[in-house]
């Protein structure tokens, strides 16, 4: 289902949740919605599914209009999913009838919906747990059975609130790659909301990039990473530094080491801002070029991450080895 | 002395006194009842007191009140509690406290106040007539269950809007999403997972109506219609070398009923889904377009100006018109009701005496409730267990079961029968429990790291307790306590068995002159001791917000 949202804007009382936002997702697409807590995503997302109405601007579903300020389209009406950060599983309904409530609610034959839920249970590994009720389940599991719940109808639009946030580091990992599965058999248009941008890359088609109940960019997980638009979206999902300096034409001269001077394809607002993006595996240890000095050192693994001071800021840098801590050093850009 | 031996004398005195003051009484009463005027073990006299046509009209009669009257209040008290928990109608707090008046107003005050307005030649009966429905008699059945319903309808309120709350608001969400209708999904999803809470909860007005004495005495003596609690107090003063024993029997019927309630009670509350640690979300989940809102907004202002506003400006015209039942026209209006309460001596006696009795009582509580709430968090002391359940007891109990054992106990005590003492003995005995409770919800409340914290950066545990423990305990232990105070100085039930010839408290007074026909002037004292009542709460709230202001 292709969804269209056109000039929304949610406000409570005095504070503005969602200011004039403006976007369309693709029938069958998997966007992902980042930004810090408070910055309007979780907003989005009810207004999304019609949980409260927008102060202005409409929700259109292929075309039809879902949802403005005067009329939503209940819920209950669309044949959506949704999966809740809390789960929301009822605790006197078993993980059966959790699966198979929505197939009952549509008028579904008791065997068809015994035979859809044995289907959706046993590609969510959860067919064992059939007869348990929730407070018998751990995290991972209520998470599938929510899951279970969500999909078993053949939703065309499914809304993810933080699904994965209330699980361990090593359960989230796993359950990324079920939900993409997930998405694959479903070919549901997948909305996802998250404040892990890592998450939100290894998932997404797309990423929604939101501050302050704005949108700050909008493309793929690799444009977005590689070619920021926005100072925030550069800092937030690629945690770059953004070195100060002075473009001239094509070429940039870092504030740092005015004898240098970096060429890239900057996007231009950040030009106007008058700052250079840099990774931090965009560093390499040298002899000349800018000069710091090693505040702190993390053993990562594989390498190691560095906060290192430059004039008044800190800069962090990834290189697989290097200097102690208090040592002077030199960086310089290796694009 | 050694720390173990004093622990050892602690918890034998603790047992001791909780068998003293809060068993022993309970114990004569039962003794009472199976005993005939000689002393010698019978059952004679329960089983022909029972099978009396009175006792069991009494007994139906409390029971028809008690369910229909909880029925009401579940009406009202859920629809407003829905209201102010879900919806996004304005002016809640208000609304709040309007709703919560009948918790703190003495229900004699409001069967009073009701009386006032459908007294029988009154405006509001000639209205309810010329439509064909009346003339209402408040003093029959139907009025006790009015009345009690609307007493009882901020006891609903308050558990209900806490329930409400804790309901995650995605457990109706998933259920739409399911395709199920909002209306479809609070029958399928939401009622059965709130059922045993609802229940519980309004078991609680069931127990409170079943204990209520002051609306039946006001409204069903003369009108002929016993309740148990009547009944009782009817024995208890009677004449007679049975008096005590039948009243005795028809206490421990009361005690059974009130028991298994409460025990059917406690076991739907175990089936709950609705635990106490779920996290209440207070944001509106209903939002009203503005028309909508002011019709739901109106509709909460006419059922709390029908049931609270319009009977106590009844109540007060009545006390400031010349004569009872005139028109409450300008040439009526009289301030010489108030002018002869105010100057009576035996009124300002009875006041000072429920003013000293309430302060008496709750500074009592209050440091043997906080007592107790410490002990037992600092560690598994039984006898302190044993006094908390004894203390719950005597409060479960209906009054006017716990003012005849109390009379039994201490009765034949020189010094404290006919005193102002045994008010007090009782007043401790019933409320010390909502100390308890009170303190140690609020010691609950404070996280044991927070104190630990303190602990280890050097803190001694006298220091703990003033800086850290106190003041994080204060506005909860307060509350507990001003509630006790409020109850204690409005009180009616065991004073009416328990205050002697010379003692009156403030309830009784206003008891006595609606008894011996003195309306106008009984109006004036409720009007006056409902200003107290509000006067009070403000001064409190005051008083609370200018010591947070000089903590800060």
């Amino acid at each position: 289902m292709q969804l269209t949202i056109e000039g929304l804007r949610k406000e409570y009382g005095e504070v503005t949740a969602i200011r004039a936002l403006d976007l369309e997702i693709a029938s069958g697409e998997f966007l992902a919605i980042v930004g810090p807590s408070g910055c309007g995503k979780t907003t989005l997302l009810r207004l999304l599914g019609g949980f409260e109405r927008p102060t202005a601007g409409q929700i259109t579903a292929d075309g039809e209009l879902i949802g403005d300020a005067e009329y939503t389209r209940p819920i209950e009406t669309r044949n959506w999913g949704m999966v809740f950060q809390s789960f929301a599983l009822w605790p006197l309904l078993t993980v059966r009838e959790h699966v198979e409530f929505p197939l009952q609610m549509r008028g579904v034959s008791s065997q068809e919906r015994t035979r859809r839920a044995d289907e959706v249970m046993a590609t969510l590994g959860i067919a064992s747990l059939a007869e348990r009720h929730p407070a018998a389940l751990s995290g991972g599991q209520k998470q599938r059975v929510a899951l279970a719940r969500a999909i078993v109808a053949k939703p065309r639009v499914l809304l993810m609130d933080e699904p994965l946030s209330a699980l361990d580091a090593e359960l989230k990992l796993s359950m990324r790659e079920e939900i993409k599965q997930v998405h694959r058999l479903t070919g549901a248009t997948v909305i996802y909301v998250t404040h892990d941008q890592e998450e939100a890359m290894a998932m997404a088609d797309r990423l929604l990039v939101m501050k302050d109940g704005a949108a700050e960019q909008i493309d793929t997980p690799e444009r977005i990473y590689h070619r920021p638009a926005t100072c925030f979206a550069a800092t937030f999902v690629g945690k770059y530094t953004l070195v100060e300096g002075r473009w001239e034409g094509e070429r940039f001269i870092p504030k740092p080491a005015p004898s240098l001077c970096w060429r890239g394809d900057v996007a231009p607002a950040l030009r106007a801002q008058g700052v250079y993006p840099v990774r931090p595996d965009q560093w390499e240890w040298a002899d000349d070029g800018i000069a710091g000095r090693v505040l702190h050192r993390q053993y990562l693994g594989r390498e190691y991450s560095y906060r290192v001071a430059v004039g008044d800021e800190i800069w962090t840098v990834r290189a697989a080895d290097g200097p102690a801590e208090g040592a002077a050093v030199c960086l310089r850009y290796r694009g | 002395m050694s720390k173990r031996s004093r622990r050892i004398a602690v918890g034998a005195a603790v047992a001791a006194v909780t068998v003293w003051c809060f068993i022993l009484p309970l114990w004569q009463l039962a003794v009472m009842s199976v005993t005939n005027a000689d002393g010698q073990l019978t059952l004679a006299a329960m089983q022909s007191l029972i099978a009396e046509e009175r006792t069991q009209r009494a007994t139906w009669n409390t029971i028809v009140i008690a369910v229909v009257s909880t029925a009401m209040a579940m009406v009202i008290g859920l629809y407003l509690a829905w209201l102010i928990a879900y919806t996004n109608i304005r002016h809640k707090r208000w609304l709040t406290v309007l709703t919560l008046a009948p918790y703190v107003i003495p229900s004699y005050v409001i069967a009073i106040a009701w009386g006032d307005l459908l007294s029988l030649h009154g405006g509001v009966n000639r209205i309810l007539t010329w439509c064909g429905i009346g003339p209402v008699d408040l003093y029959s059945l139907w009025g006790i269950i009015w009345t009690m319903g609307w007493c009882h309808v901020p006891l609903v309120f308050l558990f209900s809007v806490t329930m409400l709350r804790k309901i995650p608001r995605e457990w109706e969400w998933a259920a739409r999403l399911a395709g199920c209708s909002r209306r479809r999904s609070f029958f399928v999803i939401t009622l059965p997972h709130i059922l045993p809470a609802l229940l519980g909860g309004g078991m609680l007005a069931f127990l409170a109506a079943v204990d209520n004495f002051s609306i039946p005495a006001l409204l069903g003596i003369s009108s002929g219609v016993p309740v148990l609690s009547t009944y009782i107090y009817e024995k208890a003063i009677g004449f007679g070398p049975a008096a005590f024993h039948d009243a005795a029997i028809l206490s421990v019927v009361l005690a059974v009923l009130v028991l298994i309630a409460a025990w059917v009670q406690q076991r739907i509350l175990r089936t709950s889904r609705i635990s106490d640690s779920m996290w209440e979300d207070a944001r509106p989940r209903v939002e009203f377009r503005p028309a909508v809102r002011r019709c739901f907004e109106g509709s909460a202002l006419v059922v709390l100006g029908t049931g609270m506003m319009i009977p106590l400006v009844a109540l007060v015209m009545n006390a400031a018109t010349t004569y009872y039942g005139a028109p409450w026209r300008p040439e009526n209006m009289t301030a010489e009701h108030f002018v002869t309460v105010l100057t009576n001596d035996g009124i300002r006696r009875a006041a000072l005496t429920s003013v000293g009795l309430a302060a008496a009582t709750a500074l009592i509580c209050l440091a043997v409730g906080t007592w107790v709430a410490v002990r037992q968090r600092d560690g598994r002391d039984v006898t302190v267990r044993f006094l908390e359940q004894a203390a719950s007891l005597t409060y479960a109990l209906p009054g006017i079961v716990l003012a005849l054992a109390i009379i039994f106990h201490w009765g034949t005590m020189r010094g404290v029968y006919g005193t102002v003492y045994i008010l007090l003995i009782a007043y401790v005995t019933r409320y010390l429990i909502l100390q308890i409770k009170g303190s140690q919800a609020a010691l609950a409340a404070i996280a044991p790291a927070q104190e630990e914290a303190a602990a280890v950066a050097g803190a001694s545990r006298r220091t703990r307790w003033r800086r850290i423990l106190l003041p994080m305990m204060a506005s909860q232990m307060g509350a507990s306590a001003f509630f006790i105070a409020i109850s204690a100085s409005t009180e009616l039930t065991l004073s009416s068995l328990l205050a002697g010839a010379n003692v009156r408290t403030i309830g009784l007074a206003i008891f006595g002159l609606q008894q011996g026909g003195e309306y106008s002037l009984a109006d004036a004292v409720s009007a006056l001791l409902v200003a107290a009542i509000a006067g009070g709460y403000l001064l409190w709230r005051a008083g609370g917000a200018w010591i947070s202001r000089r903590v800060k």
